[in-house]
């Protein structure tokens, strides 16, 4: 197995979906409403892409060579959030976990350094924490938050923490990766006597850490 | 009955929990641990490899007679660790004990409470399950089936295997001739006609 980055100049998508599978069952009683829910598994981040609908022959190469080095569901996509690729709150720099932090946490505190004193994280930014397949997991943010004067901010995250993640590990701001297993099959469509012969790149990709 | 302790008793009465089998197959070449959740865990100093989907363990039933009481392992094809060990010589697995327990885990999908274990055998047999690809392209799909039995099965198959007949008389109480003839009388058993048909 291998893992294939989102080429370089390659569009961003026309079309970016986001979800959550989620591999719970409820039940619910009729007569009192009470449920009882039981959790097959962790959640994982879905995505789905569309291609801008008209690429050139040579655009459209890299496109296909991405999609085919997927080797459907053997290699891994590397990828980040094309719209929301960097934190709406402020805080930047070189960001690390404060302390230890056990498998199950949704309570993340995160250190810049002095820089980054009095710098925000908001709600729905991304961040990765750790790096790597399998060492590293997506996270959002789930409510506002704002660093103290020594650049440590405390923050809420979904979905728990899958792993123990030791003090000092890296966490990433731009760009944010999740790794990504291809679902569907790869296709693409020609458009004969257009200027721009093919499109219709369609890509849907399940989060996978193993 | 099932004790679990009290972190496992809180979470089986809440409203959100998760379950998983955690299995031990005591291989001669060493103990594989695996578990049915999807991730793999550290409990009580042990690593299970977290197979999610593609382990199974088949239903477990308890009773209090001879009967067989076995289950059976499911793995897929796909998870290599499992083919390499169960394909294995079959000295290295046949008659060495599997356990089964159970584990609990939280809403954060973390191990809640101590595992309970539920059951306790040998492993016997593995069987391959192929399905070939259809038509349509699908894939060929397969599923390795390890067969395990509960401990005391070979004893438990010799009780209803006992017979009353002459040999094992002979073998038990030598010299005693009352069931010399029972095998006899079985295969060609006597008319006796009743004495309304003999006047007949």
């Amino acid at each position: 197995m291998s893992i294939v980055t989102w080429p370089a100049g390659l569009k961003a998508p026309a079309e970016f979906t986001v979800s959550q599978a989620r591999y719970d069952m409820v039940e619910m009683s009729d007569a009192t409403g009470h449920t009882s829910a039981r959790l097959f598994g962790p959640p994982r981040w879905q995505v789905s892409l569309r291609s801008v609908d008209a690429f050139s022959l040579v655009d459209a190469g890299v496109y296909e060579a991405m999609l085919l080095q997927l080797r459907g569901g053997v290699n891994h996509l590397a990828l980040y959030d094309f719209i929301r690729s960097a934190p709406q709150g402020s805080m930047r720099g070189t960001l690390t976990l404060n302390g230890a932090h056990s498998a199950g946490a949704t309570s993340v505190s995160v250190t810049g350094g002095v820089g980054q004193a009095s710098t925000t994280l908001r709600a729905g930014d991304w961040l990765q924490i750790g790096t790597g397949l399998g060492t590293s997991q997506l996270v959002k943010v789930m409510a506002d938050a704002t660093a103290n004067g020594s650049g440590v901010i405390a923050l809420t995250v979904e979905p728990p923490l899958r792993t123990a993640f030791s003090s000092g590990a890296a966490v990433t701001w731009d760009k944010p990766l999740a790794y990504y297993k291809q679902t569907g099959k790869p296709q693409w469509s020609y458009r004969p006597n257009r200027i721009f012969k093919q499109g219709g790149f369609a890509l849907d990709l399940l989060e996978s850490w193993a | 009955m099932l004790t679990l302790d009290g972190t496992a008793s809180a979470r089986i009465s809440a409203s959100a929990r998760g379950v998983a089998w955690l299995v031990e197959l005591d291989f001669t070449t060493g103990t594989v641990r695996y578990t049915t959740a999807p991730l793999s865990f550290v409990i009580s100093g042990n690593t299970y490899t977290g197979l999610g989907a593609l382990a199974t363990v088949s239903n477990l039933s308890e009773s209090e007679n001879t009967d067989a009481e076995k289950i059976s392992l499911g793995f897929s094809i796909v998870s290599t660790g499992m083919l390499g060990a169960t394909l294995g010589s079959v000295e290295t697995y046949r008659g060495k004990p599997a356990r089964l327990y159970l584990q609990l885990f939280d809403e954060t999908f973390q191990p809640a409470g101590a595992p309970v274990q539920r059951w306790a055998g040998t492993m016997d047999r593995v069987v391959v399950n192929r399905t070939p690809s259809d038509k349509n392209g699908g894939g060929a799909q397969g599923t390795l089936e390890m067969q395990c039995s509960r401990y005391g099965m070979a004893r438990a198959r010799n009780a209803p295997g006992l017979r009353l007949n002459h040999a094992q008389q002979q073998m038990a109480y030598p010299g005693d001739l009352g069931l010399e003839y029972v095998a006899k009388l079985i295969e060609q058993p006597a008319l006796w006609l009743t004495k309304a048909f003999q006047r007949q």
